[in-house]
């Protein structure tokens, strides 16, 4: 199987955070802690004022920096999907992860003294069923798939304003953004 | 702050002081031996047996960081890429090197070679320390000025703890011409390695300004609410340093006695000089995010 991502549409999201609820829901997060979390960008002013959103979760790099520095491995890159999966068995709770991610995703959770993650709700994939928050959002503003046929659809801006460079880990996520958002 | 990254602050201070002084014991071990076998053996056994402990507390400390300590044996399980396995392997074959070393150092005639492998290890480790905080997404972490502090702090560290170690052990005896000269030599490289990190300071600062909103953020932390504690670390490092030096320079003309208070004072003062030093990096590295 190719590469997964995700694609998301800004120009239709209204920020009701259904996705964010639902990955919560199926990782059953305590509160506080999102794998996938709603931004909202505002800004101008009148007669021109803008503001956008932007739903963002793990997005599966290709050179994610979080697989490369755990000292345990309990990061690493599923081979059949190229998924970043965890393996909490593993994690000692250092927080390298949390350092070494742009997109502020390895959570740490003081409960556990361990981290967590999206898995990209790979036990729903593997039953052939959609990932929590794609499934859920209302707008169908979400998709996933094979990124590569993602970026054949709706092409492939992974730099907006308000994220970091894609160069740094290249993640398997494309845009469809705002002209505000446009770098 | 503080409260999150205080095993983190010890754990590297203390490695970088056991490493540094080790580094340090040796070399005055080694250039003494040739001149004075006895005095290199007495004057330094004391100080490396010190080291030990002193690197067995410091992995303690890291341990603290943990959320879940008793896993910290699979901290090894990445050395292939990552720098945190490399760095525990490295530490860890340092203290058991240590051990090795501080043993044969106990024979009568026992050469450096064995030292100067573990130094070389002690090296690889504080190497592996920057190299963590090198590939953060931290930018005021991932640059050159990491890898100048950690080595700078490591000798600076390890001229006051070899310094001090030595002191205690020759409380109230005359020291020969050889030995203080060779003492000035251990003040030199400590001043060195406090030079290089503060001359590179401003290159640091230009680069964090012409850098990304996060370096930029970092900049203004250093200029703004850190800059205080930023000037009292380099005037308590300076002070500590330049008045060790002096002292030792003063002694070797005079008596050539260690005045075990002078050099504690100089000590303290570059112990707590480090010590704000070490928290500002901590405190000041902001993350590049989304937002």
């Amino acid at each position: 199987m190719a590469q997964l991502g995700f694609y998301y549409d800004m120009t239709i999201c209204t920020s009701c955070k259904v996705c964010q609820i639902a990955c919560s829901d199926k990782n059953d997060l305590e509160v506080g802690t999102l794998f996938r979390k709603v931004y909202n960008f505002e800004g101008g002013e009148f007669p021109n004022p803008w503001a956008y959103n932007l739903s963002i979760a793990c997005n599966h790099c290709a050179e994610p920096k979080c697989t490369k520095n755990c000292p345990t491995g309990a990061l690493y890159k599923r081979e059949k999907d190229g998924i970043v999966m965890f393996d909490e068995g593993k994690c000692i709770g250092c927080k390298m992860c949390t350092w070494s991610c742009p997109y502020g995703q390895p959570k740490y959770i003081e409960s556990k003294g361990k981290s967590g993650k999206c898995n990209f709700c790979v036990d729903l994939i593997d039953a052939g069923e959609e990932p929590a928050c794609v499934a859920a959002c209302q707008m169908r503003a979400l998709e996933f798939g094979d990124i590569e046929e993602l970026r054949k659809k709706y092409g492939s801006t992974a730099d907006i304003k308000g994220l970091p460079d894609s160069g740094i880990t290249k993640p398997h996520l494309t845009i469809h953004p705002n002209k505000e958002a446009m770098k | 702050m503080f409260a999150e990254e205080w095993p983190l602050m010890m754990f590297t201070l203390i490695s970088q002081l056991a490493i540094g002084s080790f580094i340090l014991l040796v070399l005055v071990r080694s250039l003494l031996a040739p001149k004075d076998a006895l005095a290199a053996r007495n004057l330094t056994n004391f100080g490396i047996g010190a080291v030990g402990p002193l690197m067995a507390l410091a992995l303690i400390f890291s341990l603290f960081h943990l959320g879940t300590p008793f896993g910290a044996y699979r901290s090894l399980l990445n050395l292939g890429s990552s720098w945190l396995s490399r760095e525990i392997l490295t530490a860890g074959g340092f203290l058991v090197l240590w051990f090795f070393t501080y043993k044969a150092y106990q024979k009568e005639s026992s050469g450096n070679s064995l030292g100067w492998l573990t130094s070389f290890v002690g090296l690889l480790t504080i190497l592996s320390m920057a190299s963590i905080y090198s590939n953060s997404i931290r930018p005021a972490w991932s640059n050159a000025h990491t890898y100048i502090a950690f080595f700078g702090a490591t000798f600076v560290l390890g001229c006051a703890g070899a310094i001090a170690l030595i002191g205690h052990i020759a409380k109230g005896q005359t020291l020969s011409s050889e030995v203080m000269a060779v003492l000035k030599k251990v003040c030199y490289v400590g001043a060195v390695a406090l030079i290089i990190p503060l001359i590179y300071l401003p290159v640091f600062f230009g680069n964090l300004n012409s850098g990304d909103p996060a370096a930029q953020a970092s900049s203004m932390l250093l200029t703004g609410s850190y800059l205080i504690p930023l000037i009292i670390r380099w005037a308590f490092s300076l002070v500590g340093v330049i008045m060790l030096t002096n002292l030792i320079s003063k002694q070797s003309k005079g008596v050539k006695t260690l005045p075990a208070n002078s050099i504690l004072l100089a000590v303290a003062l570059i112990l707590v000089g480090e010590f704000i030093g070490r928290y500002v990096f901590y405190a000041s590295a902001v993350s590049i995010m989304v937002g």
